[in-house]
């Protein structure tokens, strides 16, 4: 009699509550924010922008974008929720831009808010804008394209596949957090009307520091990080061109510590295929040329690693994270200190190229 | 009140029990029987002195047998004995016993009497033994392997079963149950295999039923099951021969209930609804291929719909970007929770799917194509439901079908919606919930007292043949679970085959 009590008690708290213990979030009864991006306007204010599709019948999809001015990111959200038929919800976020003005004031604030937001996940991509991000995000041509896809699926080709080094909310933090590591994001630009990565946005702390062109992110890739895939191509004179294609590239990381200086020995180790050679004039490319073409590559490598690496020291900003290297090795780290040794510190980089694949060859 | 209709209860059954313990005192057996028309009592000579007095059930006797094989060696003798002697019948005994001579009439026998008021008689087994030829397993039937299954009669499916296994080591012990049916039963085992526990248990069980009829095994099966509320089975019934044989010399144990064609075997484990007998007569490994299939169809068809509207209800996040468009926009305009729409949906093709099992094949393919465009197309344009919602149903539907035993369809069909309710509940954690719960209730079940679920307690030999079939060399051992007596199963050369040798020298 006790269970039967229990049983009907159980069903009418289930039935009388309609059927729903916590609140339900239908998807049909909701906008899904799908990108956001932030600027910041003239007086100091966060320009939110948001995209989301919005599903009809019969019909493609068409994707809204909603822009609202605001002291801080809820607020921007709050003032977008005003004009909308369903509550905007942020569990299916893919692409955070951040205007070039914002990311030079610095992005923590919002990056913060982000992480703090359970349903957002770790994988989202993450970009700085030459120029203003709701500027980019409303243009005309990738309206029925839903830009926010777009755009997180280029990044993650480029980093798959090209150029780019992996990049994420979760890499991102991760570089934020660590001592003697600087975040780096992907650079996009609009040109004209259309949208193109531009390099890479390289960041002290929180704040945009100065951008490395498309030409050095290959190198500087290679000096992050252990990937796979994606070519390059070397100019070795005026009218002589290499192509390499990556198999595998590493760098290891050597540390020296003397008399409280330290110094690193970067070395890069790649299996690369020839993928194409260009001359005019310069004969055939037999066992010969291809030894002496990666003694080439091999300096033309090391040569722009010197320069990159010149030029993060110049900025006293840190992607490659030899300051994390140092920490690991030498007991008496001291970041402080580091960051006034880090401009002028000693780094060597070798390059160990291998041809593994040269096609056929005679 | 309650005390009052309880006490006339009583009284009631002590009426029945009584009168057929007063009736045959008082009347003869011949008065008695012949109240029913079908009861012959016939005079076989023309002098009323003289004998014989020959009586039998018109409609349980072969009557062929009765006028070439009994009558004409009547005229013969004037005593029981040498027609006893005579007559080319084996089954015969000589009684006045009239309890015995009531018992054997109404299992076919003819009773013979010198003379009407004689109470020694002569019964003779004219009883008529037929019944549809023995034919194809319905319901679980292969592509391959033998194609005998069981039919109504009970002598027929224990021939079928001592022909395969010509071992004296297999005991049938015989015996009838239910007050009025007086159903025949036999216990069949491998005296040397089974476990000697497992057939007490089955015997005392079986000895202990109490009911007037039993029309089906499945009447017993529900009856000595270890728990009956379940709705999953635990004894199982088959209609194959070779699935009872495979049992037998493992150490199950068979039970046949004349007048049902299924065959009830038992131990069983969960693991048992995936295993077809088709799984011996391919290579192993599109053995094992088939058995992932049927497992992975049974897991589809309990967790797609759930899934379904949890996903929808509450985890709109775990939808990929991709997969968003087709699966939202296709829900656009349906004005129903994914709750109501999964339950119209699954429900109507309940509808289908009772409504045509018992239709002639005729009127069932009009109803096919009723339901299809109905279900298929109508339901979709009409905006009940989304079309990506159609293609898992279906899916569900024809995986819950994808178990060998037709008895754990039937389960499946009624265990998905408990876990609905629960995705609509909690989301996803509901139905983590409702799977626990049921995985605690299939932790507890037990058949024959021996674990149900088939992977705890582990035993590893177990796996040899059940959740996965390995080649025949490699099942050297009988499973574990059902406490064989003998652990090795019965091959001449245990150690090693050896290569086949194909050039004898």
């Amino acid at each position: 009699m006790k269970y039967y009590l229990l049983t009907i008690s159980i069903v009418i708290l289930f039935v009388l509550s309609g059927c729903q213990i916590v609140p339900t979030q239908n998807t049909n009864e909701i906008s899904i924010i799908q990108g956001v991006g932030f600027d910041l306007t003239s007086d100091e204010k966060l320009l939110g922008t948001i995209v989301y599709p919005e599903y009809r019948v019969d019909e493609t999809s068409k994707v809204e974008i909603l822009k609202a001015e605001g002291d801080t990111v809820q607020e921007t959200i709050d003032r977008s929720q005003n004009e909308v038929q369903y509550p905007l919800v942020s569990g299916q976020l893919r692409l955070v831009l951040f205007g070039q003005k914002l990311a030079e004031k610095g992005l923590y604030p919002i990056i913060d808010t982000i992480r703090r937001t359970p349903e957002i996940a770790n994988t989202i991509q993450l970009a700085v804008i030459e120029g203003e991000a709701s500027e980019l995000l409303s243009i005309k041509k990738y309206g029925k394209e839903n830009i926010a896809l777009y755009l997180s699926d280029m990044i993650r080709q480029n980093a798959r596949i090209g150029e780019l080094p992996t990049t994420d909310l979760a890499i991102f933090s991760y570089n934020y957090h660590n001592d003697g590591n600087d975040p780096y994001l992907p650079l996009l630009k609009k040109e004209k009307d259309k949208i193109k990565i531009n390099g890479i946005g390289l960041l002290k702390d929180d704040r945009l520091i100065t951008t490395l062109p498309v030409k050095d992110v290959f190198t500087l890739k290679m000096l992050i990080e252990r990937f796979k895939l994606g070519t390059h191509q070397y100019k070795l004179s005026e009218d002589e061109f290499v192509v390499i294609s990556n198999i595998k590239s590493t760098p290891h990381y050597e540390v020296k510590v003397n008399k409280g200086i330290p110094e690193f020995t970067i070395t890069i180790k790649m299996d690369a295929r020839l993928q194409e050679y260009r001359s005019i004039d310069r004969g055939p490319t037999d066992k010969k040329k291809v030894k002496q073409l990666q003694v080439q590559i091999k300096n033309k490598i090391e040569q722009d690693a010197a320069r990159i690496i010149m030029f993060l020291q110049e900025n006293g900003v840190d992607p490659i994270g030899l300051g994390s290297k140092y920490e690991a090795h030498y007991r008496d780290f001291d970041l402080r200190k580091w960051e006034e040794q880090y401009p002028n510190v000693e780094v060597k980089v070798n390059a160990d190229i291998e041809m593994v694949h040269t096609g056929v060859v005679e | 009140m309650f005390k009052k209709w309880r006490e006339k209860k009583v009284e009631d059954t002590k009426n029945i029990e009584e009168q057929p313990n007063t009736s045959p005192e008082k009347t003869n057996w011949v008065e008695e029987l012949s109240r029913s028309n079908d009861f012959v009592n016939d005079h076989t000579s023309s002098e009323k002195t003289e004998p014989f007095w020959i009586s039998y059930f018109r409609t349980l006797v072969m009557s062929e047998t009765l006028h070439r094989d009994v009558v004409p060696y009547l005229s013969e003798s004037h005593s029981l004995d040498r027609v006893k002697n005579n007559i080319p019948i084996q089954q015969t005994i000589v009684t006045s016993d009239k309890k015995l001579i009531k018992e054997k009439l109404l299992q076919g026998f003819a009773a013979i009497r010198l003379t009407e008021q004689d109470t020694k008689c002569l019964l003779v087994n004219v009883a008529n033994n037929k019944f549809r030829d023995i034919s194809f397993p319905m319901m679980e039937s292969t592509a391959l392997g033998p194609q005998a299954g069981y039919v109504e009669e009970m002598d027929t499916n224990i021939n079928l079963i001592r022909k395969h296994l010509p071992s004296s080591d297999l005991h049938v012990k015989e015996m009838q149950i239910g007050k009025l049916s007086s159903t025949k039963v036999a216990v069949i085992y491998m005296d040397s295999i089974a476990d000697k526990d497992n057939v007490e248990t089955v015997l005392q069980r079986i000895n202990d039923v109490q009911y007037d009829h039993i029309s089906d095994s499945s009447y017993l099966a529900s009856m000595i099951e270890d728990n009956t509320n379940s709705l999953f089975p635990q004894i199982i019934p088959t209609e194959r021969t070779d699935r009872t044989i495979a049992a037998l010399t493992e150490g199950k144990i068979v039970i046949v209930v004349d007048g049902s064609p299924d065959v009830l075997i038992a131990p069983i484990t969960l693991a048992e609804s995936v295993v077809a007998m088709e799984d011996y007569y391919v290579p192993w490994l599109i053995a094992n291929y088939l058995r992932l299939i049927r497992l992975f169809g049974l897991c589809v068809s309990l967790i797609i719909s759930p899934l379904y509207i949890a996903v929808l209800t509450y985890h709109y996040e775990l939808i990929p970007a991709k997969l968003l468009d087709s699966l939202v926009a296709s829900r656009a305009a349906v004005p129903f929770p994914p709750i109501i729409e999964v339950l119209i949906l699954e429900i109507s093709v309940e509808f289908i799917k009772e409504s045509s099992l018992r239709l002639p094949t005729k009127i069932g393919t009009t109803l096919g194509i009723v339901g299809g465009i109905v279900i298929g197309q109508a339901i979709v344009e009409a905006k009940l439901t989304s079309s990506i919602l159609i293609i898992l149903v279906g899916l569900s539907t024809l995986a819950s079908y994808t178990s060998a035993i037709y008895k754990f369809n039937n389960s499946v069909r009624l265990v998905k919606y408990p876990i609905i309710v629960m995705a609509q509940l909690l989301g996803l954690i509901g139905i983590v919930i409702g799977l626990n719960f049921l995985l605690a209730h299939l932790l507890r079940l037990t058949s024959l007292g021996r674990p149900y679920i088939g992977f705890y307690p582990f035993r590893k030999n177990m796996f040899k043949d059940l959740w996965v079939r390995l080649p025949f060399w490699m099942q050297k051992e009988n499973p574990d679970n059902l406490r064989p007596q003998v652990k090795q199963k019965a091959v001449f050369d245990r150690r090693s085959p050896g290569p086949p040798s194909d050039f004898d020298e």
